[in-house]
């Protein structure tokens, strides 16, 4: 049965003339790990932002935990974990202070997870926050967003500017303890190779709209390159070509709904070979890819 | 220079367009403000345009002084711009030095375009036949007689232009590198309060002790510090004599020297790694493997988390001020001619605590949010489950209540040194104490409202400026042309309310429409 943890639809919002989304849909089930996939820009960070109330929609409907965000942001907010890209916090308190601080403001803040955190991720916390490094800033900010054991975590590109290996443990360490404990993870990044390993579901998010949304393995099983002739491509649907080059008396296309499409040859008789894609070469595909795609709605294709 | 489909051609170009294009509303904006002081000044008469020039061209360059120079200091850290300017292939003095030179053409400008108001206003008068030089504050008794109208205004012009340019120039030094404009001004004050005392001790030494090698050479250290130039130069420039140059010499020796060690200095220190811009060091790093351990238990309630915060944030900068004050009355009281006794030292504090709290009182109610309104920070407690209405209205009384005891005890501590007569001319000095105190409590309002609608200290500082100087003149005009009497005191109370209502209301539409949230 369908527990939606957070449902977009529909949802427009623009900046004067700047339409940052347009009519975006999505729906995030309980207990996964969702990773929303854009480009910088793509308007990742403005539909967080929604999400939690910070900003309001022109149009359409959202309900997170079964919220509206607009109408109940401080019920909504009490239930999230929130970490945003680079973010900052009062510089002149200290990481002990700021924890007792926004302690008050949760009603399920649990002060001894809160410490418990703070050793597993060494935040130091006598020391004050403008003095902090990097990791130690977000590894504080971790820990700000889950002392109150919130039922949905969304986290903003939150590695971003970490050096790789942080990144690696920070993903492969948070996300698999997050999971553990069944918490909804919402996860925007734009760096695929990072996700790939612990997402269970994906969004492409470009220009403003989803392009594409499906379970990760699903994902690389129905998107593929096919390296055929430049006759046969007129075989192929074009509305599941996602992009196309020529490879030299072949052409290199990459299309979606493979398993259809590679019957269709094989009835058709024609020469053709299967590449299989990673993330990274299918999210490239969906937002800069020559073909022509749709945006979709909230299901799953 | 605003399309830029070619590179400029230097470094000092391209460093000149980026201060210029950060600095060309602060100067439309102060401009604005003393075109308007003057104006209203000109609406009351054409014999008070003189006083009109001369008050504001010194009450303008004070403020300028102090804000243009806290905003030099702490500008960039506050926006982090700073390791952007930094990353820079240029050694940091020519930002700083680009900065300051276009500071102080900020600064210098309004003054100038105060001159040419006048001379406008001046020449048009005398063609009508109104002779400016028999209104009563060009008189006679006025010290500045002697001079003839023009060295008059030469000697305004540049008295203030010397004093908003040494302001500047030892604010922004003393305050560079601090995280933000709010912190380099409190940093910046309490330096030169520092520098005033020792000479004002000396003054007061060489007066009572009659040693005149000591008062002379304590004049020509006054000379190099801020703002002492104006007060030299304003000295010897009624004299008159003849070797008035050989006089003036050594001071102005003084002066280029003083503010040229500063100048340096700045230059030297600009950009670099300074308070609260280090990050991992060894001490963090210690502190990281050993520092994890305790965690002090949880605020017990929102409201005492939020009030914890203003009062750690309003805090030092009262207790600044208080320093302030008290360095302030000490200087006062001892370089004033009059008996040193407890009476007289009670009237200077009284005066100096009302002088000193009306700044206080702007720049406080500019940092009430001035930090929680910065982009990132503003998403970071946003996205918390906080009422915005909780949190404005806990950092508003938290703040208005420091202000309150701070300046309360001062004036208190005032009436009993000077026997209860501040207020001794008025029949009903409760009335006047609750009235002063409302008066303060809209211009802490006012500047937390400008800030919040602008989001840019200096800015709000002038508009509230500008609001105050047409709330104070506007209706008084009004009444004197449209009723042909003055303002009636029971209408000044509720005025006064309605613009608090209005002020508040204002900050807050400001606080919770999170405009910044809207920039992606």
């Amino acid at each position: 049965m369908s527990d939606p943890v957070i449902e977009i639809k529909a949802v427009s919002k623009s900046f004067r003339r700047n339409h940052v989304l347009r009519e975006m849909s999505l729906e995030v089930e309980r207990g996964q790990t969702f990773a929303f996939l854009g480009r910088n820009g793509a308007g990742k960070t403005t539909a967080i932002r929604l999400l939690l109330g910070l900003l309001d929609r022109d149009e359409g409907e959202i309900r997170v935990l079964g919220l509206d965000p607009t109408e109940q942001p401080l019920e909504l907010r009490a239930r999230v974990g929130y970490l945003a890209e680079d973010q900052t916090m009062y510089g002149w308190m200290r990481c002990a202070e700021m924890l007792s601080f926004i302690a008050p403001f949760y009603p399920t803040w649990d002060h001894e997870l809160a410490l418990k955190y703070a050793r597993e991720f060494e935040v130091p916390l006598q020391t004050k926050i403008k003095h902090l490094s990097k990791g130690q800033n977000v590894r504080l900010g971790l820990v700000l967003s889950l002392a109150h054991r919130p039922e949905l975590v969304i986290l903003d590109d939150p590695a971003l500017g970490l050096d790789p290996i942080m990144r690696k443990q920070f993903n492969r360490d948070l996300i698999t303890h997050l999971q553990g404990e069944g918490r909804t993870v919402f996860y925007s990044s734009h760096l695929l190779y990072e996700v790939e390993p612990v997402a269970d579901q994906v969004a492409i998010l470009d220009q403003g709209q989803v392009v594409r949304q499906c379970d990760t393995e699903h994902l690389r099983s129905d998107v593929k390159q096919i390296m055929l002739g430049r006759d046969a491509v007129s075989l192929v649907d074009q509305g599941s070509i996602l992009d196309q080059r020529p490879d030299g008396p072949e052409m290199a296309i990459i299309v979606e709904g493979a398993e259809a499409i590679l019957d269709k040859l094989q009835r058709e008789g024609t020469d053709h070979r299967v590449v299989d894609l990673n993330l990274d070469e299918i999210f490239e595909a969906y937002v800069v890819g020559q073909g022509e795609t749709e945006p979709v709605a909230s299901t799953n294709r | 220079m605003n399309d830029l489909t070619q590179p400029i051609r230097s470094i000092w170009l391209s460093l000149f367009w980026k201060e210029w294009h950060e600095h060309k509303w602060k100067l439309v904006s102060l401009t604005a403000l003393c075109t308007l002081g003057l104006c209203l000044f000109g609406l009351s008469g054409p014999h008070s345009l003189q006083q009109g020039v001369h008050a504001i061209a010194h009450f303008y360059a004070m403020l300028a002084g102090i804000f243009l120079g806290m905003s030099t200091a702490g500008r960039e850290s506050s926006r982090n711009t700073l390791p952007f300017l930094q990353s820079l292939p240029v050694p940091m003095w020519q930002p700083a030095a680009a900065k300051l030179l276009v500071v102080l053409c900020t600064a210098t400008l309004p003054i100038l375009a105060l001159t040419c108001i006048y001379c406008v206003w001046h020449t048009f008068y005398s063609i009508s036949g109104i002779d400016l030089s028999q209104s009563n504050w060009y008189g006679p008794n006025n010290k500045f007689y002697n001079w003839g109208i023009s060295n008059w205004l030469v000697a305004t012009i540049l008295s203030s232009i010397l004093v908003a340019s040494s302001l500047i120039l030892w604010i922004a030094a003393a305050g560079a590198n601090r995280s933000d404009e709010i912190r380099a001004g409190a940093i910046g004050f309490l330096i030169v309060c520092l520098i005033w005392l020792p000479l004002a001790f000396g003054l007061n030494i060489a007066d009572k002790w009659d040693l005149p090698m000591l008062k002379y050479w304590v004049g020509i250290l006054f000379a190099a510090a801020p703002g002492g130039v104006a007060f030299v130069g304003t000295g010897y420039g009624s004299q008159g004599s003849t070797d008035w140059w050989q006089n003036f010499l050594p001071y102005l020796e003084s002066a280029i020297v003083g503010h040229g060690c500063v100048l340096i200095w700045y230059l030297r220190h600009y950009g670099k790694a300074g308070p609260g811009t280090s990050r991992t060091d060894g001490k963090t790093l210690a502190l990281a493997s050993s520092g994890y351990q305790y965690l002090a238990p949880p605020m017990r309630s929102q409201l005492t988390a939020i009030a914890w915060k203003q009062v750690r944030e309003t805090g030092p900068l009262a207790l600044l001020a208080i320093a302030g004050v008290l360095l302030l009355t000490t200087i006062s009281h001892f370089t004033n001619d009059y008996q040193v006794c407890r009476h007289n030292l009670g009237e200077t504090l009284g005066g100096i605590t009302a002088s000193v709290c009306f700044f206080v009182t702007l720049v406080t109610g500019i940092g009430v949010f001035l930090e929680d309104l910065k982009p990132q920070v503003d998403q970071f407690w946003r996205s918390h489950p906080v009422d915005y209405r909780l949190w404005f209205g806990v950092k508003f009384v938290v703040g208005a209540t420091i202000l309150a005891v701070t300046f309360g005890s001062l004036m208190l501590l005032a009436l009993l040194l000077s026997d209860r007569s501040l207020f001794g001319g008025d029949p009903h000095p409760a009335t006047a104490v609750g009235f002063t105190g409302l008066v303060f409590l809209l211009i802490y309002t006012l500047s937390m409202a400008t800030y919040c609608i602008l989001r840019q200290p200096l800015y709000a500082a002038v508009l509230t400026f500008g609001l105050l100087f047409a709330g104070i003149i506007i209706p008084q005009l009004i009444c004197h042309h449209f009723f042909d009497t003055t303002l009636p005191s029971q209408a000044k109370l509720p005025l006064l309310l309605l613009s608090q209502v209005a002020a508040t209301f204002v900050a807050w539409k400001a606080v919770k429409n999170n405009w910044q949230m809207g920039e992606i």
